[in-house]
């Protein structure tokens, strides 16, 4: 219950600000994706199950807003929160600084799922932009995936 | 697979909406859910710059306020001239019995939402306010894109820049020249000429064309900044810069 709940007001709050920010924390073409970051950040730290659930609804609350095609969304995400599960089999410390780099390869890994889905005009601009967000959306996790580790209570092992 | 297939279910739900220019349900509350907070941050966000700006930036401003003051005076006196000049350009065109040219209104709106990858913006005015599909939105640079859906209170703007958008276009050479121009999914445009022979030079200016029932003429669109000929296909493209940084988009006017 206790992890529904705070699965909920994170995505809740990260649709908030990926509405109310992103245009104005542009840098250099690349734009930070909050809804991404929790959604990734609350993967790391759940059975890959719950992972990809957290990424069904972050993808469906991001194509809902953005009023754009639902199925790129969701199952780009939750390739994407299913990668970021599966980050502790790796090994290394759960620390914030880890979470920061697995949420931004876990944006990486969505961002060229969702490629299969809708090839944008530009393949190698669009890469580029993506690496660019990709970075941005780890460096902003670091602090997420610290609140939620305390929030959640999980030990070094993710789970 | 249940996941994924719930997503396409509720996508085609989403489409079969958006054809008959609506918000589906659900995306009616996530909107409900999600946008008046975040209407509140941007205001507070917004307030603050503002602030940070006044403090720092007080003397230019006043500066730049005066100035714009001036202009807009001098701009007035020329607004009789334009009134006079479109009035007997209405009773010459009823004389020749020509389509009366159609007097817009516009609805002003603020940028609620903003999403680059979709290629859309969210707008705080919807059918309350008598905005349908189809209609154009401009901001003070230009062409921004076209009315995709309408809710009560918001409606979705399909941006220039997407890939989807097509619109009829005039190129301001010396004669003018009509195409079409389609987003590419970045802050350009491709523009397509049938005619090879047609002279075009970089930096001229393309706007919206005269022959759109529903988007004023001459709206900004951008430039030419450069161009492509393919004689064995007889046609020639352009690539036209948009005049338009949708990132920094805060109000903008829907044309009825």
């Amino acid at each position: 219950m206790k992890q529904f709940l705070t699965a909920s007001i994170v995505l809740w709050v990260g649709a908030i600000l990926q509405v109310a920010l992103p245009g104005r924390m542009q840098a250099m073409q690349a734009q930070p994706d909050f809804i991404l970051i929790a959604s990734a950040s609350l993967g790391l730290l759940l059975w890959p199950t719950q992972a990809m659930l957290s990424g069904f609804f972050g993808g469906l609350l991001h194509g809902l807003l953005a009023g754009a095609n639902l199925t790129q969304y969701v199952v780009s995400r939750m390739i994407g929160t299913y990668a970021s599960s599966r980050a502790h089999e790796l090994g290394f410390e759960m620390g914030p600084v880890f979470g920061g780099i697995v949420v931004a390869l876990s944006s990486g890994v969505t961002d060229i799922a969702y490629l299969f889905f809708a090839p944008p005009a530009s393949i190698p601009a669009y890469l580029q932009t993506s690496l660019a967000s990709a970075l941005y959306n780890g460096l902003l996790a670091v602090p997420v995936v610290a609140s939620l580790q305390r929030i959640l209570k999980t030990d070094d092992t993710g789970v | 697979m249940v996941l994924a297939g719930l997503g396409f279910g509720l996508s085609r739900a989403q489409s079969a909406f958006r054809q008959d220019g609506q918000l589906d349900p659900l995306g009616r509350v996530a909107q409900f859910l999600v946008l008046p907070p975040a209407g509140a941050l941007q205001r507070g966000v917004d307030t603050t710059a503002n602030f940070w700006t006044g403090l720092f930036a007080s003397a230019g401003l006043r500066e730049e306020n005066r100035r714009l003051r001036t202009q807009a005076q001098s701009w007035a006196l020329y607004q009789e001239v334009v009134t006079a000049l479109q009035s007997d350009n209405d009773a010459l065109r009823k004389l020749l019995q020509l389509k009366e040219t159609t007097k817009r209104v516009s609805v002003s709106a603020d940028v609620i939402a903003y999403d680059p990858n979709t290629h859309r913006m969210t707008l705080n005015k919807g059918s309350e306010a008598k905005i349908e599909k189809g209609q154009a939105v401009s901001s003070a640079d230009g062409l921004i894109g076209i009315v995709q859906t309408v809710s009560p209170q918001t409606c979705q703007v399909l941006l220039v820049s997407s890939p989807e958008c097509r619109l009829g276009a005039m190129v301001l050479s010396k004669p003018p020249v009509a195409g079409i121009v389609r987003g590419n999914g970045r802050e350009q445009m491709r523009m397509e000429f049938l005619e090879d022979s047609v002279q075009l030079v970089e930096g001229v200016r393309v706007v919206s064309s005269i022959h759109s029932e529903k988007i004023p003429p001459y709206l900004p669109i951008g430039i030419v900044v450069s161009k492509t000929n393919q004689p064995e296909a007889g046609r020639q493209e352009v690539r036209v810069g948009l005049s338009v940084r949708f990132a920094s988009v805060r109000e903008v006017l829907v044309w009825r």
